[in-house]
């Protein structure tokens, strides 16, 4: 995958030379596949777009989700996770015929045959595949340099070098979201908000988040605001007479927003004043929308 | 350690002490906690005067310790005994926190946290406990707080031990108030108590005003006292523990 011909830096052209699964088998430095990211937000074009990013916290068994089809790559994949005998389930391998319907067909066949299908259970996402509208990006991750296991265990760090706090897993999910380990005050996505900032009427829901304080949405201009699932958190005692009282609400809708000469005080409320303005903005901006979410209905977690 | 009693930006010398009495409690032991938690809570650092006023010193209070703090400071009881205090992880309706129940085997809270876009990111000052402030978590803060002060912890089934639903469904633990009520009638005798119950005597003349004046138009009593204390337990003052 080449990404220095900046006239096919488009959401598009990103994600047909994607949708040909590229990048197998040639580990890409982090920073070039985050560029890849930048590419997919193409900031060129003028309509509506939005970036969205879900970041696994826990551990996904990627030899399941995105699973090796062609005969020499399925056997290798079944011997080493057990499965049955002439291609069927065994241990923690999948059958062969159950990744038939799921199987994905990039626009340029990938060389050597080799062949690849989603897990049984991602028949919507392996359907968006093969009508270009989905990519799979492979042998993404945070090494400096790719490197076999003979390299990764030489003492030869300089030539060999490691990411930091490698199997920290906290400081791992850090370096993956900003390239910095724990502490980290920046991340990717800020980068690219960041960018977007003057396309965005209102700035302050240019970067959104809907789980926690991820460092990924995190940085120097652009502000992470946080939704809960629900939406926007609208603060009772500020919206409404507290106990019947209009007085108490007053006095404490001003007192939670007040500027502090206490550092950690002044940053507290600040949160909080942002939260009260981007609730209304936000429940006002949701109740007009005529968008009507397509999600499917959640099914049960399979361990398959 | 530091961070979780006193100081979220502890000195370096400050450190250095409690590391020191970690190695050697005086007698040759190394690791005596006890000497640990002495050194920490005897330090210059922790006990001059001047952390009270210092902008950067002290810490954010974990939501847990805020709810403990309140029942622990206004008599709480389970009216059937059972004090079946459910999960109250959840930031958006929830207090955010609860015992046990971290995401992560290290804790809810990294050591190294820096709340990004902030004052404090500039200078590369570490405060942990912000890793859970964001716009949904400080509004299901006083959301909750708002409930549970004047109304009691809403429990399914206090008779029952096990998770059920029945008749008995309530508001089964709640604070009983006692001194508080008595005081009803004196706005700024109420709030000073609380300024000194709950934020070690610091609250500032100034926001004891500010509630004592929107106290004194409510005429229900325990309306009265649940407004104080919701005003103190939303204030930054009470927030930020010094």
């Amino acid at each position: 995958m080449h990404l220095f011909d900046s006239d096919k830096h488009s959401r598009h052209a990103f994600l047909r030379r994607s949708g040909q699964l590229a990048l197998t088998g040639t580990a890409l430095p982090f920073a070039l596949n985050l560029a890849a990211m930048g590419e997919a937000a193409a900031f060129d074009a003028t309509d509506y777009k939005a970036l969205v990013c879900v970041f696994l916290y826990g551990g996904n068994d990627y030899a399941n989700t995105v699973v090796t089809y062609d005969d020499p790559s399925y056997n290798q994949y079944s011997a080493i996770r057990g499965g049955g005998f002439g291609q069927t389930a065994g241990g923690i391998a999948l059958a062969k015929s159950a990744l038939g319907a799921t199987l994905l067909n990039p626009t340029t066949p990938l060389p050597g045959g080799r062949q690849y299908a989603l897990h049984p259970s991602m028949a919507g996402m392996a359907n968006l595949f093969n009508t270009g509208r989905a990519a799979v990006q492979l042998n993404v991750g945070p090494l400096v340099t790719p490197m076999t296991k003979a390299q990764y265990q030489s003492a030869d760090r300089t030539n060999f070098p490691l990411p930091p706090k490698l199997f920290s897993h906290n400081d791992q999910q850090s370096v993956w979201q900003s390239s910095s380990p724990e502490g980290s005050t920046i991340g990717w996505g800020e980068n690219l908000g960041d960018l977007a900032l003057s396309g965005n009427a209102n700035s302050l829901v240019t970067c959104i988040n809907v789980t926690g304080n991820a460092v990924f949405l995190s940085g120097d201009s652009a502000l992470s605001y946080q939704v809960s699932t629900n939406g926007a958190v609208p603060i009772n005692a500020v919206k409404s007479n507290v106990y019947g009282s209009s007085a108490v609400r007053a006095a404490l809708a001003g007192m939670v927003q007040q500027t502090r000469a206490h550092t950690l005080e002044n940053e507290y409320n600040r949160v909080t004043a942002r939260a009260i303005g981007g609730e209304a903005l936000i429940a006002s901006s949701l109740a007009s929308s005529s968008v009507v979410p397509c999600f499917p209905p959640a099914t049960p977690w399979s361990t398959s | 350690m530091i961070q979780r009693l006193v100081t979220s930006n502890p000195s370096p010398a400050y450190v250095a002490r409690v590391a020191s009495a970690f190695n050697n409690n005086g007698a040759g032991v190394r690791g005596d906690i006890k000497a640990v938690f002495t050194a920490i809570l005897l330090d210059e650092e922790a006990r001059n005067p001047s952390g009270v006023t210092q902008t950067g010193f002290g810490k954010l209070r974990e939501p847990i310790v805020r709810l403990v703090q309140w029942g622990r400071t206004f008599g709480i009881s389970s009216a059937r005994g059972s004090w079946k205090i459910g999960d109250q992880s959840n930031p958006a309706n929830q207090i955010g926190q609860s015992p046990l129940r971290s995401s992560s085997v290290f804790n809810f809270f990294r050591p190294g946290y820096v709340p990004p876009s902030t004052a404090l990111s500039a200078s590369q000052s570490p405060a942990p406990e912000f890793q859970f402030v964001n716009e949904s978590s400080v509004g299901g803060y006083l959301n909750a707080m708002q409930n549970i002060i004047r109304n009691g912890i809403f429990v399914n089934a206090p008779d029952l031990p096990q998770n059920a639903s029945n008749a008995t469904d309530g508001f089964d633990i709640a604070a009983a108030y006692t001194a508080e009520l008595a005081l009803v009638l004196d706005p700024a005798a109420l709030v000073k108590r609380l300024g000194l119950l709950l934020c070690a005597g610091q609250l500032s003349a100034a926001t004891q005003t500010l509630i004592v004046t929107a106290l004194s138009t409510d005429a229900v009593k325990l309306n009265r006292v649940a407004a104080a204390v919701l005003l103190v337990m939303a204030s930054s003052e009470y927030l930020i523990q010094k």
